[in-house]
């Protein structure tokens, strides 16, 4: 696992991110203990309070849960959870973005349309 | 639970005011960065704190009982210093013995553990050392010592790279196997800016940021943009520092931005992290915000 | 708690002070046996060797000690408890206890040495001639007389470890010399004055407890001179170990 941190955005958002990716990823399968607050902790040099926060957040989000005693596990269906919330916020974060930099740019609904069309011509080509 | 509090103190060495107005509170179980250019007063504080020096004005309080001379406080906190308190010819594991002695008792096993780790020898006499090495002697006493509160001078001076990281991750680990309180003092802000929960920054004497390192640094920002834009956006906000290349512009700002002024479509908005909010700050230039 | 702590550090800085007293002790012993015989060795061979431990006067290198002991070291002393937790006062009350402890044991030498002489207590070294009829009246005495030159010490000793490095050696080197010639400027003034002694001296005697008609001292008014000095210097030390503070030297 590797994390990249940027030093501006909360670290706590940053640590629930990079998780989640793994999660997302595989790195972290369902089912398995993620590491602790205290390894996560000392590998990057981040306050195990912050390090807590970011995990509560992915608990929130049902994403992972305690067991007594033992630790945080990724639980059963948090892959299908992340797509599931990432398609909710597909429209807003891509979507929104798109529409709006298209119509800074001058760039017509059936232009844009076309170029989508474009993208996934050229994703198949590729491929 | 037990907390320290310093109260308004000054100090004045001969007419030049070193510390002025001093008041800050230590809560348990927090780890803290104080944060300040060389001569800023930052061991002029701690040495106050641990009752090596006195202050002119102002009350160092353990509890709402004065600290200084009082023998409870005193053995319920450490400074480690860059000046060396022990003898020169004294072997590692007396000056030990002797802590032990003195704080009544020693974590003996991770005292050892770090010995190790940091390949140090314990019957090398403490005089024999490199400057790091002093440094790796004080860090062990430090997390080794029965205290709720640790106060690190400058702790990783003379130390090499794999030195830094090893001891960053044994503060970690010692701390969360036993909550307390540390106070680390440095201007090697980035090695530490997400290990602390609470910074202080301090300049000129005077403590100019006292506050969770997250609302700091959400509180502050660059703000990028075409020179006028930038100017007209960020005027009358607390600026403490620019950036121009060309006529593109960096306004850094602290404190908050005014939610009533629309940001120009042409500038970009991100936050600073604590390493620039500092050389700023304490360049000269900024008001004084409690953040 | 903070009584055992006052122990712990009476207990050690005796401790310490024991080991400085012995290898005050070797040293002594190397220089006045084993360094001439050396010599003698190279000059004149084997034969003419002396290794006469009864001969080395052990209480004077002693009562040089106490006097030394407590008058060095006191600002790394002063570092290393504050570096500890320790206050200033708790750490003053730990070196009076060793300084006591100490004083106790140099007082048992000089009776060892006595008794090894084939004396009478009457002939211990710290009572300079004069002894009461009582032996522990005697010993007494004695550890007044030597609790004395250890409590001088401290006075030095922390009024050192409030200079700098630089004071100190203005004052080890200035004291001297200002002491030489002050000394010579009022012996010469007084002699030029013809100033009445008699005065003075009959204060010296009174309260000394001379008495003119058989010419003795009145034991007893010198020891109670020596507990008042002694208390002085005490508080003396007490408030000057208040004042220290790390220096930046």
């Amino acid at each position: 696992m590797e994390f990249n941190f940027n030093s501006t955005e909360p670290i706590y958002q940053q640590v629930a991110e990079q998780l989640t990716e793994a999660i997302f990823s595989g790195s972290f399968a369902e089912n398995e203990q993620i590491p602790s607050t205290t390894e996560i902790s000392k590998q990057f040099h981040i306050n195990p309070a912050t390090v807590l926060k970011g995990m509560n957040l992915l608990v929130a989000k049902e994403l992972i849960e305690k067991r007594r005693g033992i630790g945080m596990f990724v639980k059963v269906g948090a892959v299908a959870t992340i797509e599931q919330q990432r398609r909710e916020s597909f429209y807003t974060d891509y979507i929104l973005n798109l529409v709006t930099e298209a119509q800074k740019l001058g760039l017509s609904q059936e232009k844009l349309i076309q170029l989508i069309e474009r993208g996934y011509q050229d994703d198949a080509n590729s491929n | 639970m037990t907390q320290i509090q310093i109260s308004n103190i000054s100090k004045k060495f001969g007419h030049h005011n070193v510390l002025q107005d001093v008041s800050l509170t230590l809560q348990p179980n927090t780890i803290y960065g104080l944060f300040g250019r060389n001569g800023a007063g930052k061991s002029t504080l701690l040495n106050i704190i641990a009752n090596r020096i006195f202050p002119s004005g102002g009350a160092v309080e353990m509890d709402n009982q004065s600290a200084i001379e009082n023998d409870r406080a005193l053995a319920n906190m450490f400074l480690m210093s860059e000046i060396d308190m022990y003898s020169e010819r004294m072997k590692i594991e007396k000056i030990f013995k002797q802590t032990e002695l003195c704080y009544g008792s020693f974590d003996w096993g991770l005292a050892r553990k770090l010995a190790q780790k940091f390949d140090l020898k314990l019957d090398a006499k403490f005089g024999g050392l490199s400057t790091g090495y002093h440094s790796i002697v004080k860090l062990i006493i430090g997390l080794s010592v029965p205290v709720n509160f640790v106060f690190f001078d400058e702790p990783v001076l003379g130390l090499d790279a794999n030195h830094r990281e090893l001891f960053y991750q044994e503060l970690l680990q010692t701390y969360e196997e036993r909550p307390r309180t540390f106070l680390i003092s440095t201007h090697l802000i980035e090695e530490i800016a997400h290990i602390v929960e609470h910074v202080f920054m301090i300049d000129k004497g005077k403590i100019v940021i006292d506050g969770e390192t997250e609302s700091i640094v959400a509180n502050s920002y660059a703000v990028t943009g075409p020179k006028k834009t930038v100017e007209e956006y960020t005027a009358g906000l607390n600026v403490i520092g620019h950036n121009l290349l060309g006529g593109l512009q960096t306004s850094y700002v602290y404190g908050q931005l005014d939610d009533n002024r629309i940001i120009p479509d042409t500038v970009k908005l991100e936050h600073v992290d604590l390493q620039k909010l500092f050389v700023y700050l304490t360049n000269g230039g900024g008001k004084h915000v409690e953040g | 708690m903070l009584k055992g702590k006052v122990s712990r550090l009476v207990l050690y800085n005796f401790r310490e002070s024991i080991i400085r007293l012995m290898w005050t002790f070797v040293w002594f012993i190397g220089i006045t046996i084993l360094l001439p015989n050396l010599f003698s060795l190279t000059i004149n061979g084997l034969s003419n060797l002396r290794f006469n431990l009864a001969s080395l006067d052990f209480t004077i290198v002693s009562v040089f000690f106490l006097f030394a002991d407590a008058a060095i070291f006191k600002y790394d002393y002063f570092k290393w408890t504050i570096q500890n937790g320790i206050s200033r006062h708790t750490a003053w009350w730990g070196k009076i206890g060793g300084t006591l402890l100490l004083t106790a044991v140099i007082v048992v030498i000089d009776i060892v040495e006595t008794f090894a002489r084939g004396e009478q207590l009457t002939n211990l070294f710290g009572l300079a001639g004069h002894s009461f009829g009582a032996n522990v009246a005697n010993v007494i005495q004695l550890y007044i007389a030597f609790l004395m030159v250890s409590v001088t010490g401290l006075v030095v000793g922390y009024m050192m470890a409030l200079l700098s490095k630089r004071g100190k050696a203005v004052v080890i080197i200035g004291v001297p010399v200002v002491m030489i010639v002050a000394l010579t400027y009022l012996a010469r003034a007084l002699v030029r004055a013809r100033v009445d002694w008699n005065g003075v001296i009959n204060f010296i005697k009174v309260v000394l407890g001379y008495s003119n008609q058989n010419g003795t001292v009145n034991l007893l008014n010198g020891s109670l001179i020596m507990i008042v000095w002694i208390l002085v210097c005490l508080g003396i030390s007490y408030l000057v170990s208040q004042k220290l503070r790390l220096r930046r030297d």
